[in-house]
């Protein structure tokens, strides 16, 4: 099949004009798949941390939003153990004017404001409410666990 | 169930729970457990006493040959002064099916195993294996009696009629008749159900042991056996302990994940179609080209008189492009703006003033929205909540999902842990 002009154009804008501390690179053999990074926000307690992610570009996209899941383990309310993430403008939200790099871009925004209030990791969320120092020290904690390599 | 036991004359049936190890007499409670309700019972004979069985074996008197119990069946009886325990082997090709039967103990009334939980927890899983063994070998055909109920020691059997079984020589009668001993007892076997105690006298409940081995297929299908698996079941251990269970983990996983992607929550209906067949279509102008519009749909630069659609925002599309969405959600995609006019939408329950969630949403559009299409000039009245897109999509609705989702993980690390 082949591969819609618009994923090309994106992948092409991507590589030419990277977002800082954002990186998407497609695979080889796949050019709807991509391995992503994303740096931990300053002022967050993922900074210094650099995220791997997944990206998959489903066949209806854009008409359907991509799927996209974190892969280096990471403390936060909005996100699971399986690194699937709760953003609305991967959901409902959705909409085809929105971009790969918009998207990378949403979810380096949600590191660096988590939402304890819609949680995903329900765990998370409760510990985020009820005490968000500690909160903080384990998200930062697990960043220099996971995401310092 | 059958009424004929292979006891003497006389003597009053004692009935034993296989559930909860009660006996009685089955003249005053019948065949029902009277302590658990159980019906899980065997009616105890002298060639079969389902109950007593101690662990340290004494040493083994003699181990003798039977051809009349088929090929290759060799009966192996140990005995002490108080206690007998005979066992029948018997081949089947590669495997060896070992069962015990009758098995008395005077000894094991004293309570030699410290914990009766683990002893029959083992027993039990010993009961399954060799159920699903046999069944597993095709060895389902339970009528081959291996019992010697012909053999040459029949003569010796203490029945005085044709019903009467014949009690093994080597076997001696166990001390049954008295108050039922609190003692340990063996739950059952295999051999209860491929090797019925006495061809001349159905025992109780044989159909429902014959029945194990379906039931165990219709689990597992054939060739493939489980029986921590079914011990999981059986014992009620959480969902994923087992290892088999229909639900893995990762099963789990993948259909949440599966539904989480499928649910648009939130997401506006479809655009009503003739509303989308009459937007109006105008050309590209070169003032257009050279403000370097696109297509935000597919990202291609508008061409000169090219025709595109129009949408009531004044954002223009391929029509291609934006019906494809339009038919599967009626919103601006730049602008989130609905193209069908409010009097035709169908009535969608929206909640004003929902709880914003504009850190999680990035909506860089603003740019390519023309400065002479500025909002207050487009068609009429604004239709409310479709202003900036960080006003919808989280709406209560989202909210509501998002609690679903976290209690369904929360019961599902509380079954886990």
């Amino acid at each position: 099949m082949s591969l819609p002009k618009r994923i090309i154009k994106e992948t092409e804008r991507l590589v030419a004009e990277p977002v800082p501390g954002i990186n998407a690179v497609p695979h080889d053999d796949n050019l709807r798949y991509f391995d992503v990074t994303i740096h931990g926000p300053a002022q967050s307690p993922y900074e210094g941390g650099i995220f791997r992610l997944e990206l998959f570009l489903p066949e209806d996209y854009p008409m359907t939003p991509p799927k996209i899941r974190f892969l280096t383990k990471i403390y936060h309310p909005n996100i699971d153990k399986l690194g699937r993430i709760c953003l609305d403008v991967l959901k409902g939200n959705w909409s085809p004017a929105l971009q790969i790099r918009t998207i990378l871009l949403s979810i380096q925004a949600l590191l660096g404001a988590p939402n304890p209030d819609d949680p995903l990791a329900n765990d998370v969320a409760q510990r985020w409410k009820e005490d968000e120092p500690a909160a903080i020290q384990t998200a930062r904690d697990w960043t220099r666990t996971h995401a310092m390599v | 169930m059958s009424s004929l036991t292979n006891n003497p004359p006389g003597q009053r049936e004692l009935v034993y729970c296989h559930l909860c190890r009660d006996e009685w007499y089955r003249d005053e409670h019948g065949l029902v457990c009277p302590h658990c309700g159980g019906d899980f019972v065997e009616i105890i004979e002298n060639t079969n006493d389902p109950r007593n069985h101690n662990p340290n074996l004494p040493e083994v008197f003699g181990v003798e040959s039977d051809d009349e119990a088929g090929p290759a069946a060799t009966y192996i009886r140990i005995e002490s002064p108080n206690f007998s325990f005979t066992s029948t082997q018997r081949n089947f090709g590669s495997r060896t099916q070992q069962h015990s039967r009758g098995a008395t103990a005077e000894a094991g009334r004293d309570g030699v195993h410290s914990n009766p939980d683990d002893m029959i927890l083992e027993l039990f899983t010993n009961m399954l294996r060799n159920i699903v063994g046999d069944a597993h070998a095709g060895g389902v055909g339970g009528a081959t009696p291996e019992t010697p109920s012909t053999g040459p020691e029949q003569g010796q059997t203490t029945g005085t009629g044709p019903t009467r079984s014949p009690v093994h020589p080597h076997t001696p009668m166990p001390s049954i008749f008295g108050p039922p001993p609190p003692v340990f007892r063996w739950p059952y076997d295999s051999s209860a159900r491929l090797n019925p105690r006495d061809a001349n006298s159905p025992q109780p409940h044989e159909e429902t042991v014959l029945d194990l081995p379906t039931f165990l297929a219709s689990f597992f299908g054939p060739g493939a056996p489980d029986t921590g698996g079914l011990l999981a079941r059986v014992l009620g251990i959480p969902p994923g302990a087992g290892g088999d269970y229909v639900y893995s983990q990762a099963d789990l996983d993948r259909v949440i994940t599966q539904l989480m992607e499928q649910h648009q929550g939130n997401a506006p209906p479809p655009a009503n179609k003739e509303v989308i067949e009459s937007l109006p279509k105008i050309k590209v102008t070169a003032k257009m080209v050279a403000d370097g519009q696109d297509c935000a749909i597919c990202k291609e630069d508008l061409v000169k008189e090219e025709e595109v659609t129009k949408l009531p925002c004044n954002h223009t599309y391929h029509f291609d492009c934006v019906s494809r969405w339009l038919e599967a959600h009626d919103t601006c995609p730049i602008c989130r703006h609905p193209v069908t006019p409010e009097d035709q939408r169908p009535a969608a329950p929206q909640s004003p003033g929902a709880p914003n969630r504009a850190q999680s949403t990035m909506w860089p559009f603003a740019h390519s929205v023309p400065s002479r299409h500025n909002r207050s000039s487009s068609s009429g009245p604004s239709p409310p909540s479709s202003g900036s897109p960080g006003d919808q999509g989280s709406g209560s609705g989202n909210r509501q999902i998002g609690h679903r989702w976290s209690e369904l993980f929360r019961r599902r690390d509380n079954d886990r842990s």
